[in-house]
């Protein structure tokens, strides 16, 4: 017998899963608004060398995907930094507002890609960054509560903010 | 061959757009489950094609409902359906009569519950139940009473931030009713796969 088989797998579930992806939320300049309100704002990107990303990933335990980090620097001496972490299939892009001291003011989910998952822009979820700081211990389930059906999203944000206060200790307070 | 070019090419394509708690490798399942209250349609298409002669094509529909009851428990039910085009398969293995019809498969159902999380656990840890009655055999349509129970176990390991995915299914199937379609009227098999 020669019999060939070839099998295709043809996913519909986008017809009845709820329309969740691909939602962009806030632009850069809402963010900023929302973020830190009335506030003026001086684009400062960081271009990170190997030694800041390697230090990076050593106090943070994460790892640093890419080179260019796009930072603004706000009026106040605080920063507003957008970012990206991966989801499921896509990435996840939010921003983090830090006060002058590096302790996080808010964070807020910007572009939301993933059918799952987007229980993460629930205010409440987010609030458990504020006031976290590079020296703040971030693990989830235990520092940061997870959200069932959200895992993967709630992991990689809270590891993202880690990165980030990480970088910020690293690459902008000096 | 031009065939199996264009469905393995669609099979791609197919994988490349998946959203949601998607399978990621087709047949091969991971350790994740649908979120609570959520759930998902897949249209399961496999063609089987080629005899040593005369022209042999059998396609199978499996449409599937998905549900979440938990964040760990879901469950699902499939319908099969077959479509056959035999013409002059009359070999001394395959003997097939002539025929362009369709016919009924069968109805499935599993359940799938998640121990570990492959997100927060050192290892994804799934097991699943599947048990099944198919009253047409998928290869001629013969009609039989295959009645089946296959209990999986499904590891998933993610690394490099869940960009590369591992999976392995295993598990066994017991079915019996193959009869005529079988030469034993009870089979036990053994079952493995992989998906990267």
């Amino acid at each position: 017998m020669k019999s060939e088989l070839v099998f295709v797998a043809l996913p519909i579930s986008a017809i009845v899963a709820p329309s969740a992806f691909a939602v962009q939320y806030l632009s850069v300049d809402q963010a900023q608004r929302a973020i830190f309100p009335g506030k003026s704002f001086t684009a400062a990107p960081v271009k990170l060398t190997a030694a800041q990303r390697k230090a990076i990933e050593q106090a943070s335990g994460v790892r640093v995907l890419k080179d260019e980090q796009p930072v603004w620097r706000v009026g106040t001496g605080a920063w507003f930094i957008v970012d990206e972490v991966v989801g499921k299939h896509e990435f996840i892009t939010y921003a983090v507002g830090l006060n002058s001291d590096g302790s996080v003011k808010q964070i807020e989910i910007m572009d939301y890609r993933e059918t799952y998952g987007g229980q993460i822009r629930d205010q409440k979820w987010r609030d458990q960054f504020v006031g976290r700081t590079s020296k703040s211990n971030l693990k989830l389930d235990s520092d940061i509560k997870n959200i069932g059906g959200a895992t993967l999203s709630c992991r990689h944000i809270t590891d993202g903010v880690k990165r980030l206060l990480a970088f910020y200790e690293i690459a902008l307070k000096h | 061959m031009r065939i199996r070019i264009l469905l393995a090419l669609f099979l791609l394509l197919s994988i490349v757009s998946l959203r949601a708690d998607e399978q990621l490798f087709g047949f091969v399942r991971g350790a994740e489950t649908l979120p609570a209250q959520r759930s998902e349609i897949y249209q399961f298409v496999t063609l089987h094609e080629g005899k040593s002669e005369g022209t042999y094509v059998s396609t199978d529909f499996e449409t599937e409902y998905e549900y979440g009851f938990t964040d760990r428990f879901q469950a699902s039910l499939s319908l099969e359906q077959h479509y056959f085009y035999n013409q002059g398969v009359d070999g001394e293995r395959d003997a097939l009569d002539d025929k362009n019809n369709y016919r009924f498969g069968g109805v499935e159902g599993s359940t799938k519950y998640r121990i570990l999380s492959p997100f927060k656990d050192p290892l994804g840890l799934a097991v699943r139940l599947e048990a099944g009655y198919l009253i047409n055999d998928e290869v001629d349509g013969l009609r039989q009473h295959d009645r089946y129970l296959k209990p999986e176990i499904d590891l998933q390991k993610d690394f490099l931030d869940d960009r590369l995915i591992c999976n392995v299914d295993f598990g066994a199937e017991w079915a019996w009713g193959k009869q005529p379609a079988e030469q034993y009227p009870r089979e036990l098999a053994l079952e493995g796969a992989p998906g990267i």
